[in-house]
């Protein structure tokens, strides 16, 4: 499905056809909820703000322009509904690298392994240990890695999403790698990967 | 780490997500094959980059698994209920705008007429006030040279309950060929001028001070209008003009009496006292030296015990007023009600009373 697929269920829609929005709700609805909860690293939190969005998005519907991709236009605009909902929330956790202070140079911990890799706990831990490391960066370094891991969006469409340059694009997602990288690194050395 | 380090390595993890032109990709990945440490850099970030994707593969799966493709918000008959409820918060939304919109033009109309009207009222009371609070009004009569000064106490004490005509002189609505009724006030211990008149607007008063001329216009009501027009009727059928110790006359007269004044003054001859219709009198004889048509000959006044003096006899023929077909050149003349050799002459063009200008005095003889 296209992105003027996208365009043309909101046409749609605006013109009276209430099943095309719910058509194009449910083709955008997980994808986005597991965005959102990346980002904001909350599931319930998540699936609020992905339905407030979308929600935004039907009652602008028939005042919104076509443009090159939708599922950028979403993504940003819920990105910036995630932003809006960290900041109500509470400030920035000591803990947390915000995407204006970081370096490569930042020291980071390395997660402790105590458990047999091959067991199911070890790759629970695993997991807890991933969801720890990306949960330490800030908000836009964990949606421009998930954006280009996950969504394998170009850097130009992250950039889009994340209203930032190439550049801090290029930044972002290079010193997200290399702290989540530093603080998994006992994994990584075994080739390890979350099931 | 150097800058250079740094941006080689923003080059391998590029690299890594196939962001590098083509040229550039070829000439990193020739360093990567010949370098150890960074062929190790660049697999680290190769195995991150895959380790965040299958972690985030992993949520989606659980996200899929848990989460339904659309909740049932976005269902048509949830999305029909949402655009009945827009459209009424809408039309609320505009009612309340309408409600709100007449509301505020309400009460910048009530504003305005308010303000447009308080002004007015305003300026009527202070004109007012002004006219008859003036230390010396001049009150407009229809011929300018028959204008005069008058205190604001002796304006005052005519307009209340125990007015009394001293120092009032009538002024026929006819003369002068101007429009309504008019009146001179003359102010028995000053010997300025006042002019008065009663217009279809109010009173309109002319008041001097210091020798400049200040005009005011007192508007009044209905009702004051009414008011003054009575007091100028009660001054147009006064019979005596009266001074303090002096002869008085009806107008006419004391118009003529003012032009011989000028001319070489007049006698008076105490007479003694008279009964007059009941009262004692104190009279006295006036005589005029004209004698032409129109023109008095002579007179006699009495002066009750108040001071107040009434025509008693005279001998009237016609009266007729030059001074209102005076030429533009011609001199006015001011006067006081005294004895002759208190008479004070004013002359002045009539140009200097059309501007304004108070009139050049002289006394006789000067």
């Amino acid at each position: 499905l296209s992105d003027d697929d996208d365009w043309e269920l909101l046409g749609k829609s605006a013109k009276g056809d209430a099943e095309a929005f719910g058509t194009l709700a449910s083709r955008h609805y997980r994808p986005a909820v597991a965005f959102c909860r990346r980002v904001l690293g909350d599931h319930h939190g998540a699936e609020d703000v992905v339905q407030r969005g979308l929600l935004n998005v039907y009652r602008r519907r028939d005042r919104l322009e076509p443009r090159a991709s939708f599922r950028t236009f979403l993504y940003r605009a819920l990105l910036n509904l995630c932003l809006n909902e960290i900041a109500r929330r509470k400030p920035v956790s000591a803990g947390e690298v915000d995407e204006t202070d970081a370096t490569d140079d930042a020291p980071v911990a390395p997660f402790a392994r105590s458990c047999d890799p091959q067991s199911a706990i070890a790759r629970r831990e695993l997991r807890e240990a991933i969801d720890a490391a990306v949960a330490k960066l800030g908000p836009k370094h964990r949606a421009a890695l998930y954006l280009r891991d996950y969504e394998e969006l170009s850097y130009g469409r992250i950039a889009e999403v994340l209203e930032a340059s190439l550049s801090e694009v290029k930044i972002w997602i290079h010193r997200g790698r290399k702290r989540v990288a530093a603080m998994m690194g006992p994994y990584l050395e075994r080739g390890e990967m979350p099931s | 780490v150097s800058a250079g380090d740094v941006d080689f390595d923003l080059a391998l993890s590029a690299l890594v997500d196939g962001e590098l032109p083509p040229q550039q990709a070829d000439a990193v990945l020739r360093r990567v094959a010949d370098d150890p440490a960074l062929r190790a850099r660049y697999e680290t970030l190769r195995a991150t980059s895959a380790t965040l994707r299958a972690a985030f593969a992993a949520d989606a799966a659980s996200v899929a698994a848990t989460v339904p493709s659309a909740p049932d918000a976005f269902s048509p008959t949830a999305l029909r209920a949402l655009d009945a409820a827009l459209r009424g918060r809408r039309l609320l939304r505009r009612v309340g705008s309408i409600v709100v919109f007449v509301a505020l033009a309400a009460v910048v109309a009530f504003l305005v007429l308010k303000k447009s009207d308080a002004p007015a009222a305003r300026s009527i009371e202070s004109a007012a006030r002004a006219v008859v609070e003036a230390e010396y009004v001049e009150i407009e009569a229809e011929v300018p040279a028959l204008s005069m000064l008058v205190k604001g106490v002796e304006l005052r004490a005519i307009f209340g309950p125990e007015g009394r005509f001293t120092g009032v002189a009538s002024l026929p609505s006819n003369l002068g060929g101007g429009g309504g009724p008019g009146a001179l006030l003359l102010s028995p211990g000053d010997k300025r001028l006042v002019r008065l008149r009663a217009g279809y607007d109010g009173a309109v008063a002319w008041r001097y001070r210091d020798g400049d001329a200040v005009v005011e216009t007192a508007r009044v009501d209905e009702s004051e209008r009414k008011e003054f027009a009575a007091v100028v009727e009660r001054m147009l059928g006064a019979d005596l003009l009266t001074g303090q110790g002096g002869p008085s006359l009806g107008f006419a007269a004391w118009r003529d009496v003012l032009e011989h004044a000028a001319q070489g003054g007049f006698e008076t001859t105490a007479l003694g006292p008279r009964d007059v219709e009941g009262e004692k009198l104190e009279t006295f004889s006036v005589k005029f030296r004209a004698l032409r048509q129109g023109v008095p000959e002579s007179a006699v006044v009495g002066v009750d015990s108040r001071g107040d003096v009434r025509l008693v006899e005279t001998k009237f023929v016609r009266v007729r007023l030059r001074r209102t077909e005076a030429a533009p050149d011609a001199s006015v003349f001011d006067y006081r009600t005294y004895a002759p050799s208190d008479v004070e002459v004013v002359e002045a063009p009539w140009r200097d009373f059309d501007r304004g200008g108070p009139p050049t005095k002289r006394r006789r003889g000067e």
